[in-house]
């Protein structure tokens, strides 16, 4: 038996490991567009420790899923044929079908995440570059970093360039999976045919790359010695994004049930009610513990800071977004509209072997990344630090990274406008009814420091914007 | 009003732990973060990488098998 024969596919099961390897692959990329592109629009500060792991872990997980489709079409050699390029043989895609809107969505996405995620790059490569020690890392990193000075200049189209592209990848945090999801949802098979699929892939997709996100965070602080930049505070919040996101999962799951009792369609039905007492339970409890109930734990405070606890978590939910592929695909195909084709599928070690490949793949490149790039956002990072703080917090109040002596005074929080145009001290003396001003407050020490100059300091002051 | 309890960063509700922990010198960041690429990999770092890439070798093997 050759190519793709050798997986254990039939006529009924079509699809199975394959397609469930890319969607899985996908998802996880996800996670990485969302803290580069929309976190940074909403101005998360706590994005810059991870953004630049998390952007380079969507380009490996891109890779990884590209190799389905690749080996998918059986001849890998005519690979190109899936884009809309002239050919002596007249073959041209079909433009109503999914899967061809599935190469233009994930080669976007590809594109725009590797531009992005170099764009980001190129300051931290030129600290590396000036920092070298031997002439092949100056030439290699300094024709990477494409002649950065660090000028104020360079600067601005350097962040122009981010925000845009940060603008450009955050429709497509959200289009990839959607499209990805129509490969199912425009089928008439009972347990594909749904709208809800587009928002169920997305929500998916954040939760699978979160949880791989803290996986490779939690390993890559320890072997890197990072704790003091990758902090509790990151992998806990990225803690409650998968809570919030396995829980519109498991809404999804619940819809799912609903909607097929409810259409009254029996096929629908039947579809669901085999995927939750057919022979392929196992994997359907299986998703169910794994992507609804045990991420319920991150409720507790105890359990998103333990690291332990949310690096076996963060496996759990991978395992479970693999079921979840897995379960959505076979069990709707095993069992037809003939019942005469029904069939079990059973994978084939030659599904086992690539599918570990591919995550020797993603964890090769990960872990040559790590050597070889910064693994962290320096500019970023350091814009967040107090000395690129152009108004350092002072004794009397409260910041939002420094707790201040009032930060837990409730009367403390009162309109903070009203009397920022004039000292305190001039606020007391009116609300006393005093005629004479009281003189100006002396101004405390600032622990300001001077921004160095060094290519690799940011000069961004995000607390303005 | 004010509390005399002690305030822990990330603790007390309104507050929020720091994000870089300690000295946050721009230098020592640069250091920290370059030093990874500049200093020769530690062996847990090379025991990952040889284990990722034996995996690796588990589809490219079976690619060949194929042919």
């Amino acid at each position: 038996m050759n190519g793709v024969g050798v997986w254990g596919l039939d006529n009924t099961v079509f699809w199975a490991w394959d397609i469930t390897g890319f969607v899985f692959w996908i998802g996880i990329g996800h996670a990485g567009t969302l803290i580069s592109a929309i976190l940074f629009l909403f101005r998360q500060k706590w994005r810059t420790a991870i953004n630049r792991a998390a952007e380079a872990m969507t380009i490996f997980a891109v890779m990884a899923a590209g190799i389905y489709p690749a080996f998918h079409v059986g001849r890998v050699w005519f690979l190109y044929w899936v884009f809309p390029v002239p050919n002596q043989m007249s073959i041209w895609p079909n433009f109503k079908s999914p899967l061809l809107w599935d190469v233009f969505a994930v080669s976007t996405y590809a594109t725009v995440s590797i531009l992005f995620w170099y764009v980001g790059l190129v300051p931290d490569l030129a600290t590396v570059r000036d920092r070298a020690k031997t002439k092949l890392s100056y030439y290699a990193y300094g024709i990477l970093s494409l002649g950065w000075r660090g000028s104020h200049r360079q600067w601005l189209h350097y962040e122009k360039a981010y925000m845009i592209f940060a603008g450009i990848a955050t429709p497509l945090v959200l289009s990839v999976h959607t499209v990805v999801s129509f490969d199912f949802a425009t089928s008439v098979i009972p347990g594909w045919h749904t709208t809800i699929f587009p928002p169920y892939f997305v929500a998916g997709a954040i939760f699978s790359g979160f949880g791989m996100v803290i996986t490779l965070m939690v390993l890559a602080r320890k072997i890197l010695g990072l704790e003091h930049i990758i902090t509790k505070r990151h992998l806990e919040n990225m803690c409650k994004i998968i809570l919030a996101t396995g829980s519109m999962v498991g809404y999804a799951y619940a819809m799912e049930f609903f909607i097929a009792w409810y259409s009254g369609n029996l096929y629908e039905r039947y579809a669901f009610l085999n995927r939750a007492f057919g022979p392929y339970k196992w994997a359907y409890w299986s998703m169910v513990s794994c992507n609804v109930l045990f991420p319920q734990l991150f409720w507790f405070k105890k359990v998103r800071t333990s690291i332990p606890a949310m690096f076996v978590l963060s496996i759990v939910v991978n395992i479970g977004m693999w079921f979840e592929r897995f379960v959505i695909i076979v069990t709707s195909l095993h069992r037809d509209y003939i019942p005469s084709s029904w069939s079990y599928f059973r994978p084939s070690i030659w599904d086992i072997a690539l599918f570990l490949g591919t995550f020797g793949l993603f964890l090769t490149m990960f872990l040559l990344f790590c050597k070889f790039l910064p693994v962290i956002a320096l500019g970023e990072v350091k814009a967040i630090t107090p000395p690129a703080d152009p108004h350092p917090p002072h004794d009397d109040h409260g910041r939002e990274d420094e707790a201040g002596p009032h930060a837990a005074d409730p009367d403390h929080d009162e309109p903070r406008a009203a009397k920022e145009d004039e000292p305190p001290d001039v606020a007391k003396a009116d609300d006393e009814g005093e005629d004479e001003p009281q003189p100006k407050a002396e101004p405390k020490p600032s622990a300001k420091k001077k921004k160095k100059k060094g290519s690799g300091s940011k000069s961004k002051k995000e607390d303005e914007s | 009003m004010s509390t005399t309890a002690p305030i822990v960063p990330g603790d007390t509700p309104g507050t929020r732990a720091k994000l870089v922990l300690g000295d946050a010198d721009f230098h020592k960041l640069s250091t920290d973060v370059s030093g990874i690429i500049e200093r020769k990999p530690t062996p847990k770092y090379l025991i990952g990488l040889i284990a990722a890439a034996s995996i690796l070798l588990v589809m490219l093997g079976s690619l060949t098998t194929w042919s």
